[in-house]
């Protein structure tokens, strides 16, 4: 990549959880992560309502009905799995209805190459019709993958407002249990990593290369 | 880009638009992405409810969706602006990346001996390499023993700003809970009862 960008990769856990014991030290204790991890880890705010902490590599919220734990290190993504997979090992108990991977990428672009991307992806000349300069602000598609497990993958496209000239592309894939099963869940999730990583970026590409147009 | 300031009005609230284009083609600078903003909410707690800046959910959105990371910082003063604490983003171009398990571990001549599984190419065969511990960082040398898994990234790293490049080679071992004893009990258990079972079908 010679143009600048922010790689990311989220884990979202929907459920009933305690965000009071998410603190870097019970981490640590668990052996999740690095004991200097857990030293260095700046503490938000650790409540019965909320947790917000972040460590080197890694940033956790858990409210109480949501774990989210994000990163930017794209040499941590599979760590990221590990750590989340880890917690839930600990907390076997939790309830969870949804499990949710999500990618993000910032990518330095040139208005004119994002502009022609805007057009690809939403042509205009519909819109010339009823609007003056329509401009393409975000999009959103929602559809089954096709590679990995089956499960619904929502695209998200928008100009990025961390790097200027660029674009944001999110890609969120959904997995849901009737079970409320946080293992079966995870380990669902855990089958699809590799699959969930790959398409992930297949769908960045095809967009920003303008795979959508052909 | 030259932008205008300008005023509209989404959802019955009013809101500072940070510009409209005069270009007539592509994609538009957003105000900012449709779903609550998870992703910043400690800010919220210091801004009296009227004066949080977040958008009612759309409604059709998938629960898991992380907030995206892609969302201006807020334009409104807080009564107590609490300093941002976020995550520094890491630019790294993967060359390559192996999953490695250690087989086995020569401390007088600090090496291992591990089985390399390629990330990047999982077709390819695996192979079996000896690294030197020096490659292990000290918080993860507890950890180097025979099973251990970890992963080793190649690539580089490229600093923000200058876009200086930095080859770099990462050695990272995973971390699972520690086992317990009565979760060892309890695999024992069912083990035993599985013995059980198939050497009385026999």
């Amino acid at each position: 990549v010679s143009e600048a960008q922010i790689e990311g990769v989220t884990i979202v856990v929907v459920g009933s959880f305690n965000p009071a014991i998410f603190h870097p030290a019970w981490l640590s204790t668990h052996n999740l992560v690095r004991r200097d991890e857990a030293e260095a880890a700046k503490v938000e705010v650790v409540h019965a309502e909320l947790a917000s902490l972040v460590l080197p590599w890694v940033h956790l919220q858990v409210a109480r009905d949501r774990f989210q734990a994000s990163t930017l290190d794209p040499a941590h993504f599979d760590h990221l799995l590990d750590l989340v997979v880890g917690v839930f090992a600990i907390l076997a108990e939790t309830p969870v209805t949804a499990v949710g991977f999500t990618y993000n990428i910032h990518r330095e672009m040139s208005t004119e190459k994002r502009d022609v991307l805007g057009d690809g992806i939403a042509p205009k000349e519909g819109w010339a019709l009823l609007l003056e300069h329509p401009k393409l602000r975000s999009m959103t598609m929602q559809g089954r993958a096709q590679r990995g497990a089956d499960c619904l993958v929502t695209v998200t496209v928008e100009p990025s407002v961390r790097i200027e000239p660029g674009v944001y592309t999110q890609i969120n894939r959904h997995y849901q249990s009737a079970e409320r099963n946080v293992a079966r869940l995870l380990t669902d999730l855990k089958a699809d990593w590799a699959a969930a990583l790959e398409d992930a970026r297949r769908i960045v590409q095809a967009i920003h290369d303008g795979g959508m147009s052909s | 880009m030259n932008f205008d300031r300008a005023i509209s009005q989404t959802m019955g609230r009013q809101e500072i638009v940070s510009g409209l284009p005069r270009a007539t083609t592509g994609i538009e600078q957003p105000v900012r992405n449709s779903a609550p903003d998870f992703y910043e909410a400690p800010d919220f707690y210091w801004v009296p409810p009227e004066k949080r800046e977040i958008e009612p959910a759309a409604g059709n959105e998938s629960p898991t969706t992380a907030a995206p990371t892609n969302s201006p910082r807020h334009t409104e003063v807080p009564l107590i602006r609490k300093p941002p604490v976020e995550l520094v983003p890491r630019q790294l171009e993967v060359l390559q990346r192996f999953e490695g398990t250690v087989r086995s571990v020569h401390q007088p001549a600090g090496e291992m001996v591990v089985e390399l599984r390629d990330l990047t190419h999982p077709d390819a065969p695996r192979e079996v390499a000896i690294l030197e511990l020096s490659d292990v960082s000290d918080p993860d040398l507890e950890m180097v023993a025979p099973g251990a898994v970890f992963y080793w990234t190649i690539g580089y790293e490229v600093r923000t700003g200058t876009r200086q490049k930095t080859r770099i080679s990462e050695l990272r071992f995973r971390r699972y809970p520690t086992w317990k004893q009565r979760d060892v009990d309890q695999i024992q258990r069912e083990a035993d009862a599985l013995a059980s079972f198939f050497g009385s079908a026999r």
